[in-house]
């Protein structure tokens, strides 16, 4: 057995114990449920002419990372507690399967449900003459995923590391905060601050900006506002109007990719090396 | 070629911390081999650090020194690939999400790219009926039946049961002993631990005993019987207690004391005097109705040589 079908079996029952575990179906019930009130609030909206995807783009950016956090914080730590590792290690399937397969498999499934959330709408939006604008759907749907998949490789990065599921959520919860409400941008300021003396210099450096771009949810917000005008909410970040070259969507897709490949990369190089 | 072979390992738990850091020496300097197709017996009290053995032997946790090598293979390099030629029965496992029983199964056999009947693996261990149900249900007994079927998925190599018979039921651990010698006979190589001595002298062929991390002795039972200089009883019924006969058996070699009661003698002596003792009282003038000898009890040659847990 090839490391890839071990990899794409670990995968296929890590998706299938999501559904025998009713994960998948709420995670589905809750973006399907959002969709729905989101599309029937925009249809009464007045004034502005009724348009399904911002909407949903803001509201489902600001729920992912917390379901994706708070879901899959324990996907890893979990088995590794109750034993489960005892059995599936007992087989030849390796430790980087397991982390690299968690990590895929719990992405498909915030994709489906984010997916499913989003075209349970369009029937709906039809019926209610809310405009849809197909290609800046089918945008928003892969921003969303990708998004998805970046605070997924947080859950699963922190799940591999720790030792317990207690940790896990605690680790989630702070990653959550310093990327979602933006505590990272304050921390170059602190050091700058620190090392100006304990004051801030008249200008602020190029490289303060520079590293609060390489937030997760700043890239996401650079990434979203360079492909459409109007994708601007569901995040604490401010894409500038008039971006240098880290702050063009470009470079947030190599920021958003870059963190999944150094939260996996990082778990399973600590995971590979720890006794069970 | 040796199954499983030790050499020199060392495994110690290093507890982090400012104040309160400790470290445990769960194995210490350990050297073991087991030669393939044998039955190879893994003894020792709670916490001797047979399960820390496993789980170096499986790649579960790496030695702190020394190597490890299974069916040839370094388990440091090769931990997932020799996983293939294994059977595992671990110590503390949990069921793997909301899984049945059968979905276990199947998962060890497509997972070890083998083409086992899943059927047949459930209706070897005796545990049809509940296969259908999540393995979190399951009583003790139940998950180590099933356990056994995941083990035996791919025709292994090599088995390791770490104490497959805890929770089983009577039937349950016939039927464990039984598949223990037909996966033997089909040419396996079987490494199982238990502090319950009977249940490894019933199927195996050598022993290890491990003691507080250390191992004490590897031999057979029969010679750790031999030279643990163990003790007999042979129990007599007579129809009359000859007197001259007693005194004589009492200044037998070998034989450490006798004592009657009524029609009975009981007598303590070496495995070796005790054709001797019964010879006697045959050629006396009583008759003997009933002969009953024991050897030295598992359980105390399992106490001479184990003193307690790790340090």
């Amino acid at each position: 057995m090839s490391r890839f079908d071990s990899l794409a079996l670990f995968v296929r029952e890590d998706v299938r114990d999501t559904i025998r575990e009713r994960q998948l179906y709420a995670l589905v019930g809750i973006y399907a449920l959002l969709g729905l009130f989101l599309v029937y609030a925009e249809a009464q909206s007045i004034g502005t002419e009724p348009e399904l995807t911002p909407v949903l783009f803001s509201f489902f950016t600001m729920l992912t990372p917390l379901l994706a956090l708070g879901f899959f914080a324990s996907s890893i730590v979990e088995k590794r507690t109750n034993g489960a590792f005892k059995i599936v290690f007992g087989l030849p399937v390796g430790r980087g399967a397991v982390v690299v397969g968690t990590f895929l498999a719990r992405t498909l499934v915030v994709c489906a449900a984010v997916v499913v959330g989003m075209i349970v709408t369009v029937p709906v939006g039809a019926v209610l003459g809310v405009a849809i604008d197909p290609a800046q759907f089918v945008g928003v749907a892969a921003l969303l995923s990708l998004l998805g998949a970046a605070f997924t490789a947080f859950a699963v990065g922190i799940s591999a590391v720790v030792r317990t599921s207690t940790r896990a959520t605690v680790a989630a919860f702070g990653v959550f905060v310093l990327f979602f409400f933006q505590l990272w941008a304050q921390l170059p300021r602190a050091v700058l601050y620190v090392v100006n003396g304990f004051s801030y210099p008249e200008t602020t450096p190029e490289w303060v900006d520079l590293v609060a771009a390489l937030n997760p949810m700043s890239a996401y917000a650079n990434l979203a506002a360079g492909l459409s005008a109007d994708l601007g909410g569901g995040t604490f970040a401010s894409p500038p109007t008039d971006p240098v070259f880290y702050e063009e969507p470009a470079f947030g897709l190599a920021v958003l990719l870059g963190w999944v490949v150094l939260a996996i990369g990082g778990g399973y190089w600590r995971f590979q090396a720890t006794d069970l | 070629m040796a199954a499983i072979e030790l050499r020199g390992v060392t495994k110690r738990y290093e507890r982090a911390g400012l104040f309160r850091g400790r470290s445990v020496t769960a194995l210490h300097d350990l050297d073991l081999t087991v030669e393939s197709g044998e039955i190879f017996g893994f003894l020792g009290p709670n916490g001797a650090g047979k399960s820390t053995t496993i789980d170096l032997l499986l790649g579960y946790a790496a030695p702190t020194a020394g190597s490890v090598t299974v069916l040839g293979e370094d388990v440091a390099t090769e931990r997932t690939a020799v996983r293939e030629r294994i059977g595992v029965l671990p110590d503390g496992y949990g069921a793997v999400g909301e899984r049945t029983g059968r979905e276990h199964v199947e998962f060890a056999i497509e997972a070890k790219g083998a083409d086992d009947d899943p059927d047949e693996l459930i209706e070897r261990v005796g545990m049809r009926g509940p296969d259908e149900y999540p393995v979190t249900q399951y009583s003790k007994g139940m998950a180590q039946r099933l356990m056994l079927a995941v083990a035996l998925a791919g025709d292994p190599d090599l088995l390791v049961l770490d104490e497959p018979s805890t929770g089983l039921d009577p039937n349950g651990a016939r039927t464990m002993r039984r598949i223990v010698r037909e996966e033997n006979e089909r040419g396996a190589t079987v490494f199982f631990s238990s502090h319950i001595m009977e249940q490894v002298e019933a199927v195996c062929d050598r022993v290890a005993i491990l003691d507080g991390g250390e191992l004490v002795a590897v031999d057979t039972i029969d010679a750790l019987r031999d030279s643990a200089g163990g003790t007999s009883t042979v129990t007599l019924e007579l129809s009359s207690v000859p007197e001259e006969t007693v005194r004589y058996v009492r200044a037998l070699e070998g034989v450490a004391g006798l004592k009657t009661d009524g029609s009975s003698v009981v007598i303590g002596c070496e495995d070796g005097a005790k054709a001797a003792v019964i010879a006697a009282f045959h050629d006396s003038p009583a008759t003997v109705r009933d002969v009953e000898t024991s050897e030295t009890s598992l359980e105390d040659l399992f106490e001479r040589y184990t003193r307690g847990v790790a340090q």
